[in-house]
This record gives C-alpha cells, structure tokens and sequence, in this order.
C-alpha cells in the first residue's frame, strides 16, 4: 500500500470560500467512501452550510438539537458582527464550541466525536463537542482485585479516566496536560502530575520520551510503555501499570507522573521502584500491622518463587552431601520409579505449570476455573499415579507456583517466573556454583536498572531518606515523608504530628 | 510518636549532593565487603602451612592503618576543576601514573586471589566438573554482567547484599562454635611477632587495595559527599574489619579442625564453618552467599583494575572487553590449585605489603607538597 494511504488528513486550510472548504472536507473525510461519516447540507442564515460527522461517534440527538434547530431558526446577523462570532454567542446554545481553521485538526476532533460547521462566507470551521460513542461503564478492575478500598477500575475512555482521577483528588495543583503519540494515526495522550510535588526535571524528561516516539500508530498502553522506559532489555518492568485510580492518585501523591492513553483502561506511573511493584493497592487500607504481615508473607513467596525450583535441583543432583539420610531416601524412593530425571522433570513440570496458566488466562471466565482445576489437581494427581513425575517435583513447583502468584504486579509474576527459569537451568547445568553466578548476573542487573533515571532499589540501595513504606509498613501517621524514588519536590506531607489530637501540647499542624 | 521534620523542600541541588552522598555510602559498602573477602580468603591461605598463625591480631594490626588512610582521605581537599583527576591532585601530576599503576598491582593480586578461592571452592563443590571449564565460562559471565552501566549497580548490590551476606556467615560461625574448644584460643596469643608482622602487612595490602576508591574517587563531585558523611563512609569499612576479625576468632576456635585440615584443600577451608551448619536450607544459603561474596569481590578488583588500566591510558570509562581480558588472564593460576601454587599466591599477596607503604609515601608526600603549593598565594 502506498505511504500516502496511511495520511489521515489532507492538508489545508478552510477559508471563506464555501465550495472549496467542502471539497477539502470531503476529501478528507472520505464521505463518498466511508458509510457512517455524514455530511449535511443546508442553508442557514441565508448561506448554504455544511455539517460534517461520523455516525455512531457523534450524539445524533445533540447534533439536531444543539445545531441544526437553532441554525435553521436563527435571523441572519448584523452586518458589522464576524459571522463565527455571532454563531458562538447567539446561535448555538453549546458550551464547548470553538473555530478551527487547519483541515487535519478538524479532522482530528471530527474523527474523535465531534461535529464540524462550515458556513459560506464563515473563516475556518466551528467544531463542537458532541461525542456520543458506545463505551463501557466503570466497573471492578479484573487483574486488581482488593480486600479493602474502592472498587472503581479505569475504562477505556480518556475523560472518564481522568474524572475517576480528578474525583479522588480534587484540587487545582492536578494538572492534567494533552499530548499525542503516534505519527500517522495519534493517540490522546494525558500526563498526569501534581504541581509543586513532581519535580519538573521529570515532568519534562516524560514530555521529552512522549515526543520522541517515532512509531505510525500505537495500539495499547503496553506498547506505549516499551517506548519510554529507560531499559527495554531489563527483565524488570520500569514503570507500574495499574488499573485503579485510588492506586493512580497514590502515585501522584508520592510526586509521581501518571500517563493515560486513549483506548486503555489503565494507567502508567513512572519512576518507579522495586517497592512499588512489591507494594498491592489495598496494603495502606489495612492496619499497618495487618498490611505488614502479608507484605511479608508476599516477600517469602517471592524469594520462594525464585529460589525453590532451583535450590532443590542443586540439592538433590549435585550436592547430596548436604541432605539428611531420610530426605535423600525419600528423593531416592520417589525417583526409582520415574522415567525421567530430576532437571528434565522440574523443567518439564514448570513448563506445564506455566501452560495451564496461559490457558487459563486465554479461556473464558468460567472455563477458566474449570482448566485450572482439570490442569492443576487432575493433571497433577495422574502423572504421579502413572509414576511420570515424582511428587517432590509437584509439591516444589506448586509451591513455587503459589509464590510467585503472590506478587501483586502481573508483570512482576512473568519476571519472577523467567528468573526461575534461569535459576533453574543454572543449578541444572553447574549446581549451586551455576545458581549463584546466575543470581549474581540478574542482581547486578536488576541493580542497575533505572526508572526514569532514579534507581530501582532506591531508597534501600542507594539508600535515600524517604516514607518507612518498604518491605515493613510503619503506621500511617510515622510517614511523614513521601518516597524518594521521585525525588518529591516536597518532602514532608506535612508539618508536624499527624496524630495531633494525640500531642495537643507539643506539636500541631 | 514525633518525628522529625527533614529537608522539607527537594532543589536540584540536594538531589544532587544526597545522590553523591548514596553513592559514596555504596561504595563504602562494596570496600567493606571487598576488605572482608579478602580478610577471609587470607585466612584460609594464609593459615596454609601456618596453622598456629594468631592471625587476627594481624588483623587487629590493620585497623590503625585503615584509620590513617581514611585520615589522609579526609585532608584531601576537592580540586577546583569539576572533572578533574582526584589522585593527579593527591600525589601530583608527576606521580599519577606510578601511583596508578601500584594500585592496579594492588587490585590485580587482589582478583587473582579472589579467583583462586571462588576455584577452590568450585573444586571443592564440583569435583567432576572440569575446572578449567567453569572457570572459562565465568570469566567472561561476569565480564557481561559488569558491562555497561553496572559500575553503581555493583556498589548498590553490594550495600543490599553485605548484611545478608555478613548475617550467613555470621549465623555459620557461631553454629561452628560449639565445635571448638576455648583453651586452644589463648595459647596462640603469643605466638612469635614476626609472624604476626608479616600477617599484618600482609592484611595491609589487602585493605589498602580495597579501600582505594574511597581514598581516590574517579570524580572529582563525589569527594566532597565522602568528606562530609565521614562516618557513614568509613563505618562499613571497619565494620569489616571487625567482621575479619570476629571470622578470625571462630577459627582460631576451630584450631583443632583447622590443625586436622592442614593438608585439606583451600576450598575445603573456605568451607570449613559453612561446613559445620546442620541445618539444609541454612547450608545451601550459606553457600550460595560465600560464592555471591566471591562474585563481588572479584567483580569489584577486576572493574577496579581495568577503570585503572583505563585511566592510565588517558580514557575516562573502563571497556568490557579489558575487563573480560583481564579476567580471562586471571584463569590459568586461579585454576591450578596445586600447592605450590597456592605458595606462589601467598608469596604475590605479601607483595602488596611492601606496595602499599610505597603508595602511602608517595601520597603523604605529594599531598603535603600539594598542600605546600595552596598555602604559599596567601602568604
């Protein structure tokens, strides 16, 4: 396909001249091809008019109500007033009117739900707000369910994205800036920062990515987020992708910048850390004690997840020396009966346990379960009776299974996953001496990783004064500070004890 | 229930001095952790044929020598170009390149000792593998692993991995303690100075090479954060000395074990406490952090070596390909672990003895000259 096919606009400029504004349009638009893009003729304030939108993305009822209604009633205007002028003041009752005169923005906004005017003898076109698409609701976001705290999850519609966020913290120092990624076909864009708390130094380095992405067309938030992290080839993700807007707000309170895309009904927060992806949305609902707990119990599944598959492997093929006589007898005894070896069977497990995991995703909702349980306990229960797979091998990897469900980050999960593989085929190759060496390379590059240039382990390594909220949770009135990974322009949330009421004499804010 | 109200607004300027600040305390960590590796391998080789050695008052001996190179650290003054050389200040134009190059001796005995106990330890806990092998495939992993941007990431692990590291190895001695018996402890106290003398000099080379990078920052910005945080700086460094020492102590404890052990490998030796763990789990991450230590260490000098080589040669930034070079050089007396190679290494790691004192004169003296130059425009 030629190169000019993929130009969403033609380029120029609707003037005065009524005929020619209307070829440009048409052309354009393509309304002799394409079916639901409408153009309407008529003739309003005695000069034939144009009304140009696509159906289905456009409120049929506002466009006749708010438009064509008062157009055709309207009396011509005096002779001394601009005629977009007094259309703007006097016609259309709308609240978001305004003239647009470049063809490829008309264009832009037409195509996104909005109705364009042309009027002989009228400089440029009005174009109106009057998007009126199918879209979904607000509903439970899937991937990040809670315990305790709201509900909302972000949609697929930009405005109701930054509503759901605006609504959680209303004040004026939110700003919410425009931008475009894309270069044939752009996608709204929103960057989201708190003013006076995000450092500009990151605001503008998050402008400068957005700008810098020389792709046609972006498809997803996903893609997006490839384009602008720091390190494309770090097994850890850069930036946190959340689904929830209380999560998004927490964010920009911590100083951090919070992008939203057209068509996504998530959102991308940057600079992030290890922490916040270690950190689950309803953790500071909790009490601090109960949200301690199970950040710890999260971290051990973690390291479970990591570690176990491998350490087993070394332990059992190579250093025998260092396992008791009854557990040695029981491996032994397990293993008498199976064709395959210890490495190739934990691989293999780990592969399957990763197969019903994909598949269960794929399936819908309710077959889903169901695969799970065919997959997981059927499966499971079958090759251990028909002697396929040892049950050690089975208990190691549901267990390594379980802790690696317990990162609260999706992307953390297949991270997690892909560095117990590599552990894995390290201890099988070399034993611990292969698993250390193999620990040591993804620690020193998960160390060296970045999140818009601030390290990922900050403020642990490099160590950074900052909100005691890492791996143990103090209460929520010792967090004075915000986090450091953002290098908060403020420090301090506030001045003073957070518990006043509790030291009326010696501190109030 | 009052805490305490700190810097409250974030200029860049802060951010960029309490960057400075983080990075100096890495890599305080990383010398620490250096300076314990080495004090550890020390023990084990050095105990080779001197198993009666008091090795840690040679230790103990160290520590005012570790004070006096952190004092000479503190008296440097930062030099006025941004970018400029920080040792080309210390000792003088003229003495830069000597200067540079008995620090690289210094960190090349150091990588070559460091590798000769990771193979050691290798050998000892893969006695079927080729030695040669594993040795060939890890130079060249850890020469990928430290390319790029890593040179914070290595300080940054290290801060994260020192207490992990230190608390495994700590929990290994003392499940080892029970084994030994206190009336061999004080006998050994007295045990002939000149030994003792020679251990001490001996350690101080190894401390001299590991601390280097707090003496000599490459940038000239982040002399000054290492002045101002004294403490936080200099703490993980005698933190580890302590640390050699207590090491010291348990197996000096464990002298019977070790007596028994005297024509044991070097990587049995190395292993001699982890050993004595009973429980599995605790074995395994006792393991897994001797060899993390090992990996850190000799990352550490052989970045060390080739930033150095680098320096010498007029460019700023150390290549990969020197370092993996430098490593792969490392291979062929790392793998053969025969006695008298292992003589030979005790013989390169006395060396650093009689290098070390040369580098403090030539430093104590270009500073005072240095200091001489400054003073004389105001009078």
């Amino acid at each position: 396909m030629a190169e000019t096919a993929w130009e969403p606009v033609t380029p120029g400029v609707i003037g005065p001249d009524y005929r020619q504004s209307l070829e440009l349009l048409r052309h354009a638009a393509h309304t002799e091809e394409s079916e639901d893009v409408t153009l309407r003729r008529f003739t309003a304030l005695g000069h034939p008019a144009a009304l140009l939108y696509v159906d289905g993305l456009t409120d049929s009822e506002s466009v006749q109500r708010f438009f064509l209604e008062p157009l055709l009633r309207a009396a011509p205007p005096p002779s001394e007033e601009p005629l977009d002028t007094y259309l703007i003041n006097i016609v259309l009752p709308l609240a978001s009117v305004s003239p647009s005169a470049q063809v490829s923005a008309v264009m832009s906004r037409v195509f996104s739900g909005d109705a364009a005017l042309i009027v002989d003898t009228m400089d440029g076109a009005l174009v109106a707000d009057m998007k009126g698409f199918v879209k979904r609701g607000v509903s439970e976001p899937v991937n990040e369910s809670v315990v305790a705290g709201p509900h909302e999850g972000f949609t697929e519609s930009l405005r109701d994205n930054t509503v759901l966020i605006r609504r959680l913290m209303r004040t004026p120092a939110l700003v919410c800036e425009a931008a475009a990624v894309g270069k044939k076909v752009p996608a709204r864009v929103c960057l989201m920062y708190l003013d006076g708390i995000a450092q500009r130094e990151n605001v503008e380095e998050v402008r400068r990515r957005l700008e810098g992405c020389n792709i046609d067309y972006v498809s997803s938030i996903g893609m997006l987020e490839q384009l602008i992290e720091d390190d494309p080839f770090a097994l850890l993700p850069q930036t946190a992708c959340t689904e929830r807007p209380d999560r998004a707000v927490s964010f920009l309170s911590e100083g951090q910048i919070v992008i939203l895309m057209e068509n996504a009904p998530a959102a991308l927060a940057l600079p992030v850390g290890f922490l916040h992806l270690f950190h689950a949305p309803d953790d500071t609902a909790m009490r601090w004690q109960y949200g301690t707990f199970l950040r710890l119990l999260r971290l051990a599944g973690m390291v479970i997840s990591l570690l176990l598959p491998g350490l087993f492997i070394a332990l059992t093929v190579y250093h025998t020396e260092g396992l008791s006589l009854s557990l040695m007898t029981s491996v032994v005894e397990s293993q008498a009966k199976v064709p395959l070896s210890l490495f190739p069977s934990m691989l293999i497990m780990l592969l399957i346990f990763s197969l019903i995991n994909e598949a269960g995703t794929r399936v819908p909702g309710a077959l889903g379960a169901s695969l799970s349980i065919v997959g997981g306990l059927i499966l499971g229960q079958a090759v251990v009776e028909a002697e396929l797979f040892s049950p050690l091998i089975l208990i190691v990897v549901a267990l390594s299974g379980l802790g690696s469900y317990a990162a609260p980050s999706f992307s953390l999960t297949l991270a997690l996953r892909i560095g117990q593989l590599i552990l894995l085929l390290a201890a099988g190759v070399g034993g611990y001496p292969g698993m250390a060496l193999a620990l040591f390379c993804l620690l020193l590059r998960a160390f060296g990783v970045t999140s818009l240039k601030a390290p990922y382990f900050s403020p642990v390594a490099p160590k950074r004064p900052a909100n005691p909220d890492r791996a143990v949770r103090l209460p929520v009135w010792r967090q004075r500070l915000r986090g450091a990974i953002a290098n908060p322009f403020h420090m301090n949330r506030v001045q003073g004890a957070m518990r006043a009421w509790d030291e009326p004499d010696k501190e109030k804010p | 229930m009052t805490g305490k109200t700190t810097a409250c607004v974030h200029s860049p300027q802060q951010m960029k001095a309490q960057r400075w600040q983080a990075l100096a305390q890495d890599r305080a960590a990383l010398c620490g952790i250096s300076v314990y590796a080495q004090i550890f391998i020390g023990l084990a080789l050095y105990l080779y044929g001197h198993v009666s050695t008091p090795g840690y008052l040679s230790v103990l001996l160290t520590i005012p020598f570790a004070l006096l190179l952190v004092y000479l650290a503190r008296k440097t003054a930062a030099p006025a170009e941004e970018e400029a050389g920080v040792i080309s200040f210390a000792a003088g134009k003229r003495m830069e390149k000597p200067v540079l190059f008995l620090f690289l001796l210094l960190h090349l005995f150091n990588a070559q000792l460091t590798f000769a106990a990771l193979c050691a330890m290798l050998l000892d806990a893969m006695p079927e593998h080729s030695l040669w092998k594993m040795a060939l495939l890890i130079a060249p992993v850890l020469a990928w692993a430290n390319s790029g941007r890593t040179e914070d990431a290595l300080a940054r692990l290290a801060r994260f991995l020192k207490w992990v590291i230190f608390a495994l190895l700590l929990y290994s001695m003392l499940a080892a303690v029970p084994c030994g018996k206190a009336a061999h402890f004080f006998p050994l106290l007295g045990y002939g100075w000149n030994t003792v003398g020679q251990g001490a000099l001996w350690m101080c080379g190894a401390v001299s090479g590991c601390v280097w990078p707090l003496l000599t920052p490459q940038n000239s910005q982040a002399l000054s954060p290492l002045l101002k945080k004294k403490n936080a700086v200099t703490l993980p460094v005698l933190l580890a000395i302590l640390a050699g020492c207590l090491t010291m102590l348990v197996s000096v404890w464990l002298m019977p074990v070790y007596a028994m052990a005297r024509n044991e490998t070097l990587g049995w030796r190395l292993m001699l406490a982890v050993n004595m763990t009973p429980s599995i789990p605790a074995w395994s991450m006792q393991t897994i952090g001797l060899l993390l230590l090992f990996f850190l260490c000799l990352s550490h000098s052989a970045n060390q070596a080739s930033s150095l080589a680098a320096q010498m040669a007029g460019k700023r930034a150390a290549s990969g390909w020197v370092t993996m070079l430098l490593l792969l050089a490392l291979v062929p007396c790392a793998v053969a672990q025969s006695p008298r190679i292992q003589d030979t290494l005790i013989q390169l790691a006395f060396l650093r003895g009689p290098v070390t004192l040369a580098l403090v004169f030539l430093l104590s003296v270009g500073s005072a000259v240095h200091r001489k130059k400054l003073k004389e425009p105001t009078k």
